[in-house]
């Protein structure tokens, strides 16, 4: 656990971070998010003592680290930065292997260790650990300052707009990684960020600085429901309600036990569920269950099977993708309702927009 | 051919003049690393302190060597000195500060901010940064100004002999003073042979000494 308490830092005349109070439980990650020149990395910088706090007391598992040699505290804290800042003249085992070299641990276990987590990144140690960091793409050598940060299991980490140099495609899938080996890891981490988006899909809370000061510490959903004041507003865009998308999985949004129409069902079957619910459209299954077509209820009427009025499913939705892309997918296909299928193609839901509205206001109320 | 005769019928003495030669070398050069390397490091703290070291350094290499080896003789003959190899060893040494002082420099003050943060952020001491990230990554630019001050004092030592310090300079001093071609061509291609050699060696050291990752 981190806490900040009052933790203040003037320069020269200018006071970059004004009595800030924080606390980042256990396991949980801490973005810090705001415009450039409101104190974020400064705050964070504090926390490792690469910047000395004028007044205010940090503590780390409840020990103030602000007294005590700097250099051995930062030891025991992952540190990433943008310019990820692998050492060109060591290897990628070696540069993984520097905090744990400079504790002096056995060479063996720690090298050991390096090849454990590089698989966690889904690196093969085989190929990479004897590599120079000029024989890395950028998303590697990223994946491996990361990983460096780990390497002698810091109970806490640092994080300094890590993922802001990739590509966006890159990016979601580096970020993804760092989510599972973070929670599998369980280490405490502050992240800077000046990417919305970003804060919400890493975030268990964000807390959101200006001038110096925190404007508000709350959970992303929490944030983007209620931002409390004008400036927090401001600073999530008038598009924050479709940001709180992504916060939603399918899975927890469509309807789970959506009538049951088969393609080889005759249209009076299907006018006679339409007359039973208000949906506009339905999903028809094929023998195995997997979602075959689409029926609006405009298409529903004369003679005959299903099958003969039906249009092809143009996508679908797995039940784990976020609203975000299952909304996405109904307007590129002009969708009134979208299948929400599991691994195997097997429909599990369905999902319109009226579904999509609860969800989102649902959400409103939850505390 | 009557040179090459000459050279042939005098190999064991050319050898022995081009030992003395390399031992003022290497000892001076020697001398010059241990104290401009710490030096250049030193200023990258402080712009001033480095525009005025180099400034210092820039002067004392425009010194022309042989009215260095002048001002010394009065200078270092209350030690028994003022004439043969010492007056030499500190000529060179104080030529050998500008190239390796800039290149150290340069080079250190030219290493990524970032990994300087980042050693700094996993909690290196700055020894430890010096020596695991700064002086690695600096030693190609470094090396490169040895080998400028070892090229530059074979040839400043071979203009020692005129004060008694031996070396190949010998046989140009007496090539001179007798009007003996013989003397004077031997002497000049055994010192461009040996600034050449010096050279091509270094420049192999150099390369077995920089890290795979940055070659």
């Amino acid at each position: 656990m981190i806490r900040l308490e009052n933790v203040t830092k003037v320069f020269d005349t200018v006071t970059a971070v004004d009595r800030v109070n924080l606390e980042v439980p256990k396991g949980e990650i801490c973005v810090l998010l705001g415009p450039s020149g409101c104190g974020k990395t400064t705050t964070m910088r504090m926390i490792n003592r690469l910047i000395e706090p004028t007044s205010g007391r940090i503590l780390i598992d409840g020990e103030d680290v602000t007294q005590g040699d700097p250099v051995k505290l930062r030891r025991r804290i992952g540190y990433v930065i943008q310019q990820i800042g692998l050492f060109p003249n060591k290897t990628v085992v070696d540069n993984i292997c520097t905090v744990p070299d400079l504790l002096g641990k056995p060479r063996k276990e720690s090298r050991a260790r390096a090849a454990e987590l590089l698989e966690m990144v889904a690196l093969d140690p085989a190929v990479f650990l004897n590599r120079y960091p000029r024989e890395l793409s950028g998303g590697q050598a990223q994946r491996i300052g990361v990983v460096r940060a780990l390497a002698a299991d810091p109970p806490v980490m640092l994080m300094d707009e890590p993922f802001g140099a990739i590509d966006p495609i890159n990016r979601e899938v580096i970020q993804d990684e760092f989510l599972r080996l973070q929670r599998r890891l369980g280490t405490t981490v502050v992240l800077v960020s000046h990417d919305l988006d970003e804060a919400i899909k890493l975030a268990d809370r964000v807390a959101i600085l200006r001038d110096g000061r925190l404007m508000r510490y709350a959970p992303p959903a929490e944030l983007l429901s209620d931002p409390g004041d004008a400036f927090v507003e401001d600073f999530l865009g008038r598009d924050r309600a479709l940001k709180r998308l992504r916060l939603v999985c399918a899975g927890d949004a469509m309807d789970r036990n959506p009538p049951r129409l088969l393609l080889s069902d005759t249209q009076a079957r299907a006018r006679e569920i339409f007359e039973a619910t208000a949906a506009p459209a339905l999903v028809a299954v094929g023998p195995r269950g997997r979602p075959r077509g689409l029926i609006t209820r405009a298409a529903a009427d004369g003679a005959g099977t299903v099958a003969e009025h039906a249009t092809p499913v143009a996508a679908t939705c797995r039940v784990e993708d976020d609203l975000r892309l299952a909304v996405a997918a109904m307007l590129a296909d002009n969708m009134p309702i979208i299948p929400c299928v599991d691994a195997e193609g097997i429909l599990r839901g369905t999902l319109n927009f009226a579904d999509v509205t609860a969800a989102l206001s649902e959400k409103d109320t939850a505390p | 051919m009557e040179t090459i005769n000459f050279a042939a019928q005098n190999w064991q003495v050319i050898l022995e003049r081009a030992g003395e030669h390399i031992v003022i070398v290497a000892a001076a050069v020697g001398i010059a690393i241990i104290t401009a390397v710490p030096l250049g490091i030193a200023i990258t703290q402080n712009r001033r302190a480095a525009d005025a070291v180099l400034y210092a350094a820039s002067i004392l290499i425009t010194i022309p060597s042989v009215a260095l080896f002048g001002i010394m003789i009065p200078l270092l003959a209350p030690i028994g000195h003022g004439i043969g190899a010492v007056p030499a060893v500190v000529a060179i040494v104080l030529y050998s500060q500008l190239p390796i002082v800039r290149n150290t420099y340069t080079a250190i003050a030219d290493v990524d901010p970032a990994l300087r943060e980042a050693a700094m952020g996993m909690g290196m001491r700055p020894f430890q940064r010096l020596g695991q990230v700064e002086i690695p990554l600096a030693l190609p630019v470094i090396m490169a100004g040895v080998r400028t001050a070892v090229v530059m004092s074979i040839g400043v030592t071979a203009i020692a002999a005129y004060i008694g310090a031996g070396g190949l300079g010998t046989f140009i001093s007496r090539g001179i003073a007798q009007s003996d071609p013989r003397q004077l061509i031997t002497g000049a291609v055994a010192v461009s042979l040996l600034a050449i050699a010096a050279d091509l060696g270094l420049g192999a050291l150099q390369r077995a000494l920089t890290s795979k990752g940055i070659r």
